[in-house]
């Protein structure tokens, strides 16, 4: 296992939170994101994450079939109390118009609980090859990127200005560096407890995929526009795992 | 090649049970395939799907990066455009489907680039070649369910709607059979076809299971259903 400082990890995992942020760019030219834009936007997100994932499983079984795949069923199980702690919120108050402050404390709120497994998720991911690391943290960077337009479209829409607007989706991942650097230590430390974090971490991942990014995109635009982005992009995550 | 043959006539043949999970299929009224049994059924073949798929690119890419990916770029846009005429609608139940030849066309289309799968994967190892066919298999019971529920009169009938089942999922044994002759005797060829395998699967993963699924059930059940599947068969391929 290669050896990382913490403050490279969470240098990474700053960058990932930091990526959140340009989900704001676009309100400095429109005040809205169309349906369909936000669509191919998630898709996008979940062919990476998907690609991403599925590379963290096959790392994990190099170290422990079973293990891996314990890890990935407490990652959903994670996901599933997540859910049932925060409630069912997340359809209902991800719109983009008529938004309260109760709303934008909401998605803000829910963001950054979601923002741990991504965060766990990088800094496993460290504790795999460097190969691994960098595709996980360029996925999830990328992933962040509709995260912060979903948080800037409901603050714009309330008249929040466009710094407001970046701090506040730079804010929802800040668990990410966070909880990177603990879940690096643990797993580099521990060395028994990698295939169980890489499963963790890509169970996580690919269930927020499925029951989020995908229903999400495919309620916004054809299903057909949305196959076409998650399969391509999904490719083109395999290919950069297996240059980089 | 004999291996391949049977693989592929068993995942077809399975298609036959679909009808059972038709209701009303005695009567020329309406019939519906249930839809949680076909979501769970669609959730759980999509999740084969992805692992599978998975599985064979990693094999592809390991042989020959660009030739895979070449391939599974060409998988995804051959699908999407294939379907693009079935795609008239999104909902199914508004697709034009309604007389047996363009039911059994739109279904035997699905089953061209499951076959290449399924041979491509036989080419790689029998574990991983049962594992596709068994995908296969369980992705054929609900896809013929609904085929059957679109048709009407004496189609939908007993013995004659398992066989029009069976009939439309041919391509897979076909192509299955051509897919492992290909990758046998020409084998720089396998890792463009394991690319296109890979395309083609997660691009109906994605237009058409998973889209399926979730007008069926709840998006939780499907993400858990799917993230298990998935997993199992990433971790069986893994140790293939």
């Amino acid at each position: 296992m290669a050896t990382y400082s913490v403050v490279a990890v969470f240098g990474y995992a700053l960058i990932t939170a930091l990526a959140t942020s340009l989900g704001a760019l676009p309100f400095v030219f429109i005040r809205t994101v169309s349906a369909r834009t936000s669509a191919l936007a998630n898709a996008t997100a979940a062919g990476l994450m998907l690609g991403a994932s599925f590379g963290m499983i096959v790392e994990g079984t190099q170290h422990g079939g079973w293990a891996t795949f314990i890890g990935v069923i407490i990652g959903v199980a994670f996901i599933l109390v997540t859910q049932a702690v925060i409630g069912d919120h997340d359809a209902e108050h991800l719109g983009v118009r008529g938004a309260g402050a109760r709303r934008i404390l909401l998605v803000i709120v829910i963001m950054t609980v979601h923002s741990f497994a991504e965060g766990a998720a990088v800094g496993v991911s460290f504790g795999g090859s460097g190969a691994l690391a960098a595709t996980i943290t360029f996925a999830v960077a990328v992933h962040n990127i509709p995260e912060g337009l979903a948080v800037s479209a409901v603050m714009r829409a309330e008249g929040a200005s466009i710094l407001s607007c970046m701090w506040w989706s730079l804010f929802s991942s800040i668990p990410q560096p966070i909880a990177a650097v603990p879940a690096y230590l643990f797993v580099s430390h521990f060395s028994r407890a990698l295939p169980y974090g890489l499963g963790f971490a890509a169970g996580a991942m690919v269930f927020m995929v499925l029951v989020e990014l995908l229903p999400e995109a495919y309620e916004r635009t054809m299903s057909r526009s949305v196959a076409l982005v998650t399969a391509l992009t999904m490719v083109a995550m395999l290919l950069i795992q297996r240059l980089v | 090649m004999r291996d391949v043959l049977l693989l592929g006539a068993l995942a077809a043949l399975c298609a036959g049970f679909g009808p059972l999970f038709v209701r009303g299929r005695d009567g020329d009224g309406d019939a519906a395939a249930p839809a949680p049994l076909i979501g769970f059924a669609d959730a759980l073949a999509a999740g084969m799907m992805l692992g599978i798929g998975y599985a064979l690119m990693t094999w592809g890419i390991g042989r020959d990066p660009l030739a895979a990916t070449v391939g599974a770029a060409f998988g995804v846009v051959l699908m999407y455009w294939m379907r693009l005429p079935l795609e008239t609608r999104e909902s199914p139940e508004q697709l034009p489907l309604d007389h047996r030849g363009w039911a059994v066309a739109a279904a035997s289309i699905h089953a061209i680039p499951e076959g290449l799968a399924l041979g491509a994967a036989a080419s790689l190892g029998l574990t991983i070649a049962i594992t596709v066919a068994a995908t296969l298999a369980i992705h054929n019971v609900s896809e013929s369910a609904v085929l059957v529920s679109r048709l009407h009169g004496a189609d939908r009938r007993g013995v004659r709607a398992a066989a029009l089942s069976v009939f439309t999922n041919h391509p897979q044994v076909v192509f299955s059979v051509a897919a492992y002759a290909v990758c046998t005797y020409v084998p720089p060829l396998t890792a463009p076809l394991l690319g296109l395998s890979f395309g083609a699967l997660v691009y109906l993963c994605f237009a058409e299971l998973l889209p399926d699924s979730y007008r069926s059930i709840g998006r939780s059940s499907i993400a858990l259903v799917v993230t298990i599947a998935a997993g199992l068969v990433a971790l069986a391929s893994g140790r293939v």
